[in-house]
């Protein structure tokens, strides 16, 4: 009863954020110096063209009118508007180009959460062994690292260097995307059987999706050794060790869940914020994601895409948290209820 | 019985000052990596500073173009090679080192007094109706990534060094906020608040005079360990072309430049990116070593 009104007020709280977050956003986007509707026709377009498409997109309108009319069409149709840029409504260039970056970012998440707890573990396992010590400079390069400094090394290295690896698109020319199911080209063309296809488009994630896990991966590294580290110290374990429990079941059964929550309370967030860092690494390699859509609507003062985007990558992060929350709840009972509701 | 004359243990006069400075620069010097950091911190500071005169080629940091001298790789002359426009990489990225250490020291400099105000006047109110407005409103900002935040508000401003400063800190300030409150509002029960608040003394005296300086270690550490992160999310900044504008050399910029160019002239773009994480890196080296130095844990 109490978990589920604690998951309730936090969805409440959540919901209200968003709203606060799409005023904020709505102002920021609607202080852009310049008409937009010039912008979109270009300097050559005739005046009535312009007035209308003003019209279109209620900018005649006062500011709050404007976002009265944005909400209404969101809540009650999903309705963003229409993107400048693409000519199209937004929310279908979200549709379009979401599968791509969640793709990019599952892939990355994986990469970073199974790498990052597994350096942490074998390195808190084996403590001051060389693995234990490359965890410790991987921690601290990793963390200094911006990810579009690790991809423009990566592609030096594995693109040019030592070519393996693509360094430009979703899939390499003269192969066909395939058939649109989730709109991810690899789990599509798993599921048509289509294993060339599979091979490549995987091929082509693998440079962006290493160099956007770096830095989460080798902060989960280091918070999983340190907690994990902690953890072998506890009396309980001598006691277990006492009592001739094998060393490796204390190590699967107890001491894993219990140290692996920090780790599990930041991996999430680090998560979630792939789809921030791709708005970088997208554009490095020219991968036709959602975050590249975001980044060119900025940098084209795109109004309609650039509050979509924030929008929907806004919910996804808020969402994170609160999932965090409840997980790290059902993990760790201590917390469940201490834990301030905010 | 003896009547307890116990004071809060307040630095008041110089000598006690100095005595902290030197446990704590003591504390902070029994980590070899923290001296490291501090080091190069120095060396940083000390490069962008006096970068016109350290520089090979100081009037390489401008417009300026030398075709006869293009694309020469690394070499003694130019330790760093030399761009498509014949400009020293290596003067440059000295140049650039200001951008970046102004960001820094921008942004936390406008950042730290926004957010430990706004925390300290909701922590102090808990419970009360400013509260929920000022950590409301910080969790609305906080409801997107630093990194989201920052490029919509930066695009939308004209791109100078300043206005992305302007859009890490709308980004930045929920945080000391955040810090500052959780803080504040468990400080505001401890004893002496309470005894403050029996003699009569006025809410700013309390907030300034006796919450405020039982937070400072924590927002000191906090600062110390946010400028490589500040350093970095600026460098992203400019190598989207939303900071400093060329031919103004910024270390995100000239990597981004720099890629277009890969392999052939692989120097211009490398050495500017490997001169991020080793800022970044000394900044968080330094960072640890002052969050060591201030924890209070084992004193």
């Amino acid at each position: 009863m109490n978990m589920v009104f604690f998951i309730l007020r936090r969805l409440a709280l959540a919901i209200l954020v968003l709203f606060g977050l799409s005023i904020l956003i709505f102002i920021i986007a609607r202080v852009i110096p310049g008409d937009p509707a010039r912008m979109a026709l270009g300097p050559r377009a005739p005046e009535y063209a312009i007035e209308n498409l003003r019209k279109q997109m209620y900018l005649d309108k006062p500011i709050y009118e404007q976002y009265y009319i944005w909400v209404k069409n969101f809540l009650t149709k999903g309705d963003l508007g229409i993107s400048l840029l693409t000519r199209r409504p937004v929310q279908e260039d979200i549709k379009e180009f979401f599968p791509a970056t969640l793709e990019l970012v599952i892939v990355s998440g994986i990469f970073m959460a199974v790498t990052g707890i597994l350096l942490g573990v074998v390195s808190a396992r084996y403590r001051e062994s060389w693995v234990d010590s490359f965890t410790r400079v991987l921690a601290y390069f990793g963390i200094a690292t911006p990810s579009f400094v690790w991809l423009v090394l990566f592609i030096l290295l594995f693109g040019y260097v030592w070519p393996i690896l693509p360094t430009v698109g979703r899939l390499s020319r003269g192969i066909m995307p395939p058939p649109h199911i989730t709109g991810m080209f690899t789990i599509d063309s798993i599921l048509t059987g289509n294993w060339r296809t599979f091979w490549d488009a995987l091929l082509h994630l693998i440079m962006p999706a290493i160099a956007l896990a770096m830095g989460g991966l080798s902060q989960a590294a280091r918070i999983t050794r340190s907690s994990m580290a902690d953890h072998m110290d506890k009396d309980y374990v001598t006691l277990l060790r006492a009592f001739g429990v094998p060393n490796r079941s204390i190590f699967m059964k107890y001491l894993l869940k219990f140290s692996l929550i920090p780790t599990i309370s930041i991996l999430p967030l680090d998560i979630a914020a792939l789809f921030a860092n791709g708005f970088i690494a997208e554009t490095v390699v020219n991968y036709p994601g959602l975050s590249r859509y975001g980044m060119s609507a900025i940098l084209n003062k795109d109004l309609n895409a650039i509050v979509g985007v924030i929008i929907v990558l806004g919910a996804i992060y808020t969402l994170v948290t609160i999932l965090i929350d409840i997980i790290v709840a059902y993990l760790d009972p201590r917390v469940r209820l201490i834990r301030r509701a905010a | 019985m003896e009547v307890h004359k116990m004071k809060m243990p307040k630095a008041t006069d110089f000598s006690q000052k100095w005595d902290n400075f030197k446990r704590l620069s003591h504390k902070f010097s029994r980590s070899r990596i923290s001296l490291v950091g501090l080091f190069s911190v120095v060396v940083i500071v000390t490069l962008a500073i006096f970068a016109p005169l350290i520089a090979p080629y100081p009037e390489h940091a401008g417009a300026f173009v030398d075709y006869a001298h293009a694309s020469i790789p690394p070499c003694r002359e130019h330790l760093f090679g030399t761009d498509i426009m014949g400009r020293d990489v290596l003067s440059r990225t000295i140049f650039a080192l200001r951008g970046a250490l102004l960001m820094a020291v921008g942004v936390i400099g406008i950042v730290t007094p926004i957010g430990v105000i706004v925390g300290l006047v909701a922590g102090y109110n808990s419970g009360s109706l400013i509260d929920t407005i000022l950590m409301r409103t910080s969790d609305v900002f906080l409801a997107l990534p630093s990194l989201v935040l920052a490029l919509a508000v930066a695009a939308v401003l004209r791109p100078t060094l300043f206005n992305a400063m302007l859009a890490v800190c709308v980004s930045w300030w929920p945080w000391y906020a955040r810090l500052t409150y959780g803080l504040a509002s468990s400080i505001r029960n401890e004893t002496f608040v309470q005894a403050a608040q029996v003699i009569g003394a006025s809410h700013f005296h309390i907030i300034f005079k006796e919450v405020l300086p039982n937070c400072l270690s924590s927002i000191f550490t906090k600062m110390a360990l946010d400028v490589g992160w500040v350093i970095l999310i600026g460098a992203s900044l400019s190598f989207v072309g939303l900071g400093e504008q060329p031919p103004t050399p910024a270390l995100g910029t000239m990597v981004a430049d720099g890629a277009r160019y890969l392999p052939e002239l692989w120097w211009v773009c490398v050495f500017p990116a490997l001169v991020i994480v080793w800022m970044i890196l000394s900044f968080n080296l330094f960072g640890d070593g002052v969050r060591d130095a201030l924890s209070p844990e084992e004193a």
